[in-house]
């Protein structure tokens, strides 16, 4: 008699959602968002740290919708899966600089990991230094986790310091739709080009849904794969990836090749080292900037310091000049690039346990 | 406190980034500041001197005064560097006068200043002007790599291309 083979439930979730987000990521872009910026972690801070004045680049400032529905998305689906747990206090300071660290690394290359694979799915070449910046800083960092790195203990903590994210992006919700004085939205570049309010806000809430269920994570699927061969992760960047281009195919966003990419330049190098910071980090803090979102949404206190630290972050790479452009990145990048791979091996260096 | 083989290695790693940090401060700091600041100030309200100038190199340029309005438009760019209009203006003169090499140099230098040439949202969106540019430069600029490989001035025409393109494309920039 047949028998259906037996499905591990992990890896299809996980690949459901990888379906899902590579889908509406070029889907986004098609309907409004930057091109090849359908999700863009660190480009949707950069916007929001502009929407509230944090910085004065008035190409860059929307409460971007989509960041919003990540986190209650993420908290909807950690309440009705009773996963919902508030703890932390587990180095704060360096979880909110780790938060910088991670912007400042995505600035470099002009995209968060998430937007670095949607960027390969739509034919961009100048990736690949990125990709393997990524990796290289992956490797890095579980280095240091296996010499005993260690940032402390998560403690339980009272419920609102957990709710505090969710509660936040709530008020950023409010502050959108209400369209306040102080809030600044750009009318012309990256910032003007946005997909309608209903279909943002809702691709995020279904993402940060999946993300939540799934604990989708790029670096951390890199880096189990790197250290134990585990697939599970990986099979959601790799369903994401196939179809992310088949969306940009049909799309008509599919531009194979490295002249003429939206939002890149040619200074691979840099772009090695900025996925590089960005890698190291991500592992040091338990995830890339798209996990630590959904951390906080299920009631990490540490993850939602470290979602104040992107804020911040994206405020300070406009404000002082220190994010790429097509040109390449700035005197300004480099010197916080090399300072931000200083301070973060330091960190490693201070905060392994020895025997 | 026990240190292993990979306490050096990291404390190496940080010693050569601060030498990093050290060269990278003191030596480009200086050109650095002046492309930075030159970057990140192309909405400064011109001299009201420059209006007249500016409306009247429009007008040369659209009755065919390409060279005249050139002539016009130097001065100004060069006292004015910061602004982004008489190099977007410089660029359409250039490109009525077929000299599409010069064009691209131009149309670059305004989009460093204001990337808002190419936006499609902002009332200065001229990106059907510069895409005609680009695509005459290129074929130019391909036509003399053919004979000359080792061509300077096409090699900073494909490079300037290279970077319109990229401006063109949109993104995140």
């Amino acid at each position: 008699m047949f028998k259906f083979p037996r499905v591990n439930k992990e890896i299809v979730t996980v690949m459901v959602a990888g379906i899902v987000m590579g889908t509406l990521g070029v889907y986004l872009a098609y309907m409004g968002n930057p091109r090849n910026s359908g999700i863009c972690i660190s480009c949707f801070m950069e916007n929001l740290a502009g929407a509230l004045n944090l910085h004065g680049n008035a190409r860059m400032q929307y409460i971007r919708p989509e960041l919003i529905g990540f986190v209650i998305g993420g908290t909807v689906a950690a309440t009705l899966s009773r996963e919902f747990k508030v703890e932390g206090g587990s180095s704060f300071f360096v979880r909110f600089l780790a938060g910088v660290l991670l912007i400042l690394g995505c600035s470099i290359f002009m995209g968060c990991p998430i937007k670095m694979e949607l960027r390969f799915a739509a034919g961009d070449l100048t990736v690949l230094s990125g990709v393997a910046g990524l990796i290289f800083g992956i490797w890095l960092g579980y280095l240091f986790l296996k010499r005993g790195f260690y940032l402390g203990e998560a403690n339980p903590m009272p419920l609102i310091n957990g709710l505090m994210t969710p509660l936040l992006m709530v008020l950023f919700l409010v502050l959108l739709l209400s369209k306040p004085n102080f809030i600044s939205t750009s009318l012309t570049g990256p910032g003007a080009q946005k997909a309608p309010l209903l279909i943002s806000l809702g691709s995020g809430l279904l993402i940060g849904y999946l993300a939540q269920r799934s604990r989708f994570c790029v670096t951390g699927g890199i880096g189990n794969f790197i250290v134990s061969g585990d697939k599970t992760l990986l099979s959601g960047l790799v369903t994401m990836l196939i179809f992310s281009v088949m969306a940009s195919l049909y799309l008509g966003q599919f531009h194979f090749g490295i002249e003429g990419q939206p939002g890149s330049h040619l200074s691979y190098g840099w772009s090695f080292l900025g996925m590089a910071l960005v890698g190291i980090t991500s592992i040091m803090i338990g995830g890339c900037p798209f996990r630590q979102l959904i951390l906080a949404s299920q009631g990490s206190a540490d993850a939602g310091v470290t979602v104040l630290g992107m804020v911040a972050g994206g405020a300070v790479v406009q404000g002082w000049g220190i994010t790429s452009s097509n040109l390449g990145p700035t005197h300004a990048g480099k010197m916080a690039t090399l300072m931000g791979l200083t301070f973060i091996l330091a960190v490693g260096l201070i905060m392994r346990q020895r025997d | 406190m026990n240190i292993d083989r990979f306490d050096m290695a990291v404390t190496v790693t940080i010693l050569f980034l601060v030498a990093s940090i050290v060269y990278y401060g003191y030596a480009e700091n200086s050109v650095a500041h002046e492309k930075t600041s030159s970057t990140r100030v192309g909405s400064i309200s011109p001299d009201p001197d420059i209006s007249p100038k500016i409306s009247q190199a429009k007008a040369m340029i659209e009755v065919g005064q390409s060279k005249e309005a050139v002539e016009l438009l130097k001065p100004v760019a060069s006292q004015y560097p910061v602004l982004a209009e008489p190099h977007a203006l410089l660029g359409q003169a250039y490109s009525r006068d077929l000299d599409y090499n010069s064009s691209i140099k131009e149309y670059r230098l305004a989009l460093q200043i204001d990337p808002d040439y190419v936006d499609k949202k902002s009332d200065k969106y001229i990106g059907k002007r510069i895409t005609a540019s680009v695509k005459e430069c290129k074929a130019q600029s391909y036509f003399v790599l053919g004979k000359n490989p080792n061509d300077v001035y096409a090699c900073s025409a494909l490079n300037d291309v290279s970077y319109i393109e990229r401006m063109l494309a949109g993104g995140c920039n």
